[in-house]
């Protein structure tokens, strides 16, 4: 119930501490490669959860995954939330360090795919375009997937605009069954 | 689907409906990622606008609905099967509170709580309009006291523990007591106002069950031909928990489908005991602090909220359009009038009502059926305790001719059975003392009533009027259910017009006393020994 609360007060706490150590842009890095192991590997989280694995050896692999000579910060961090018996909210911990780090930044992450690689041209008219609406800074990342068949999803923040070819073709295919039912 | 079914109408409902789907506008969602997933429970990181039971939508299709908001994530349950979901899937808001489709195209079917048809029956057809799952009672100034009563064809029920539409009575008992029969019985009871037009919709959800003994149950509905007025909802032991909590939910929500388009329904939760134990499960889950017998602490406001559902509706239109909480997509529909009845079921262990989930259930309802093992045991089914039973408003329901007749039923009865615990001692009996225990025996017998046999209203009354006026006193205890029926049978074939048709609407006087009077004789004198 409190699984919220209690991440969102480590990452705070550790936004504070990163600030005043002047390290911030560093640890972000670290959390951020932290949240892509997650995401990535399916087997950290069982390492992170099996009680067999002794404790050091999880902060071993943790710091290998952030990025081998982590910061004194970061390392610090790790250690605090093991001896707080805190780790198994570790990746809701980087979640929400990186939501805060963004927002302080007044930055946006946005995420192109598309089905054919975009020319940089392109890409930096899209990048500007959504900085004078949304008055942020804009990360963009992109992603070329031939699955999508064409057309284009972009993510901002925690909204996507899903304009590929796929859903436009799996949406038809939806409402002319839908039509069909009514016959 | 051939050629020549296409109505030209159609096709360009088609292309708007696509050319909609197309545009950009409308395909901006808000999404977050699964970064747990647990039995059928889901934490999500991001989604920061979602609503308490919005629902969500995973990219492969599967669905969920939100139950905790926290900061920065939110705890959803799955409407489907958990190895459908993966860490790290998008899923979306929808927007919509968790609904079902109703609509007059349910009847007959057997749904799933998410309104998906799983009898093989095809697609639902026929308008249907979203009802939210979840959705507040209707205020006190929408309502109506009692008074239509809502027959369950059961002769101890309607003449001692009377429901009336509107009503919330608990059937209770431990298990294989006769339960769910009684439920059954009065949903078959109902077939007669189908038949006259003006119909009681019936929906009776199944909660934890095993999938066959819904199936069996479906056919005995449909044989009785009560499934024209019936829609089954169906979350069997092997769905989801969140799938079985939610069932209720959805049954109800039908139910005031009907119930605010100015119809009268019934909706049997059978049993609110699995839900509870589903609705634990999900909340361990989701780490919310439990408390008595291990349920989470919301559990009495679970099924408060539930039953509040059940209400009579005012009359007036125009105020019952005003209506609290009232969908969007009932608005131009509303009607007053209507009714939701809740029979909900709750099993007992061995007897205890004192239980966390009895006791609270007890006092949200208006009023009990126990049913009591060792009545069952005894041959005495159903096997109703009317000792403790009650029903506190369907007093007020009951039509005057059953009132009359069923007065005394009930105080006769307890006296008798204070006697016979008594005279159970041994000892002589004085002539007074006999007498009250024959009828007591003979009227006990009376009640006595097989499954998926119910009665009309006008045939109880006549047959419990030999009982409170002593005309079985020559008939022997072992023949009076040979009595009933001839005596029956009697009146349907020679007095259904003038005995039983004003006995149905409640009428009673001295000619129909006098005739029901020299007809039992007449029966009573073939059982003479
Ligand atoms: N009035 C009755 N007369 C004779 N038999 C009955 C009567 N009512 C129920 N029974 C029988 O008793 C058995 C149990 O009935 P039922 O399934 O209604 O009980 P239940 O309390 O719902 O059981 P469970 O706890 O399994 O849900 C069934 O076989 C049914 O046919
Ligand atoms: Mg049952």
């Amino acid at each position: 119930m409190n699984q919220g609360i209690i991440s969102r007060r480590y990452a705070s706490a550790l936004w504070m501490y990163a600030q005043k150590n002047g390290q911030e842009d560093r640890v972000y890095v670290e959390v951020k490669r932290l949240c892509r192991g997650f995401s990535k590997y399916e087997a950290l989280k069982r390492v992170l959860s099996n009680r067999m694995v002794p404790q050091e050896d999880k902060i071993e692999v943790i710091t290998l995954v952030a990025g081998e000579n982590v910061s004194h910060v970061f390392s610090n961090f790790i250690r605090l939330l093991f001896a707080n018996k805190r780790e198994k909210f570790l990746r809701i911990i980087c979640l929400s360090f990186e939501t805060i780090y963004l927002k302080e930044n007044k930055i946006l992450s946005a995420n192109l795919v598309t089905a054919v690689p975009v020319e940089k041209d392109m890409e930096r008219r899209f990048i500007q375009s959504l900085e004078k609406r949304t008055g942020y800074s804009i990360w963009l990342t992109t992603q070329v997937n031939p699955k999508i068949a064409g057309g284009y999803v972009i993510m901002v923040d925690t909204y996507r605009l899903d304009a590929s070819v796929v859903t436009k073709l799996k949406r038809i295919e939806k409402s002319l069954l839908e039509t069909a039912i009514n016959f | 689907m051939t050629t020549e079914k296409i109505k030209v109408s159609e096709i360009p409902d088609i292309i708007y409906k696509t050319l909609e789907a197309l545009d950009p506008e409308k395909t901006l969602e808000e999404v977050g990622t699964i970064v747990q997933v647990s039995d059928g429970v889901v934490r999500i990181y991001g989604l920061t606008h979602a609503a308490s039971n919005e629902l969500l939508e995973c990219d492969n299709g599967i669905k969920a609905v939100v139950m905790n908001l926290e900061e920065d994530n939110v705890g959803a349950v799955l409407l489907g099967p958990t190895d459908m979901v993966r860490e790290n899937d998008v899923v979306k808001r929808t927007g919509r509170i968790a609904s079902i489709m109703a609509g007059e195209g349910l009847l007959g079917r057997v749904i799933n709580p998410l309104g998906e048809p799983i009898d093989g029956a095809g697609p639902i057809t026929g308008t249907c309009v979203p009802m939210p799952l979840e959705r507040k009672a209707p205020g006190v100034i929408f309502r109506q006291p009692v008074n239509v009563p809502m027959q369950t064809g059961i002769k101890a029920i309607d003449a001692m523990i009377p429901v009336g539409r509107g009503q919330r009575e608990l059937i209770i008992g431990d298990r294989q007591t006769g339960k769910t029969s009684i439920a059954i019985d009065t949903i078959i009871n109902q077939r007669r106002n189908f038949e006259e037009g003006n119909p009681v919709y019936c929906i009776y959800v199944a909660i934890g069950q095993k999938a066959s003994t819904v199936a069996s149950l479906v056919n005995t509905l449909r044989e009785k031909g009560a499934m024209d007025y019936t829609i089954v909802v169906m979350a069997t032991s092997s769905d989801p928990a969140a799938v079985q909590y939610f069932a209720p939910f959805a049954g109800a929500a039908v139910g005031e489908y009907f119930r605010d388009t100015g119809r009268h329904a019934l909706v049997i939760y059978d049993d609110l005991s699995k839900q509870a134990v589903a609705y634990r499960e999900v909340s361990l889950i989701l780490h919310r602090p439990s408390g008595r017998e291990a349920y989470p602490g919301d559990i009495f406001y679970l099924h408060s909220r539930l039953l509040e559902r059940a209400a009579k509706i005012i009359e007036q239109d125009e105020v019952a359009a005003q209506m609290n909480d009232l969908p969007e997509s009932l608005k131009d529909k509303v009607k007053g009038g209507g009714s939701l009845t809740a029979l909900p079921i709750i099993e007992t262990q061995a007897g205890d009502i004192s239980a966390y989930i009895p006791t609270n259930v007890i006092s949200i309802t208006d009023g009990q059926i126990f049913l009591d093992t060792e009545l069952f045991h005894q041959g005495n089914r159903p096997a109703i305790n009317i000792g403790i039973s009650v029903s506190r408003v369907g007093g007020n329901a009951q039509v005057k001719a059953m009132k009359k007749v069923a007065g005394t039923l009930k105080i006769d009865l307890a006296q008798y059975r204070e006697l016979e615990a008594f005279t159970r001692f041994g000892g002589d009996m004085d002539p007074v003392t006999a007498q009250t225990i024959d009828k007591g025996r003979k009227n006990t017998r009376l009640l006595i009533q097989l499954p998926y046999h119910p009665m009309s209203t006008g045939e109880q009354i006549a047959i419990l009027y030999c009982g409170t006026h002593g005309l079985l006193k020559d008939v022997p205890l072992h023949k009076i259910s040979e009595f009933e029926s001839g005596f029956l049978s009697t009146l349907r074939s020679i007095h259904a017009a003038d005995v039983l048709a004003p006995l149905e609407k409640g009428e009673i006087n001295k000619e129909i006393e006098k005739t029901i009077r020299e007809t039992a004789a007449s029966v009573a004198r073939q059982f003479e020994e």
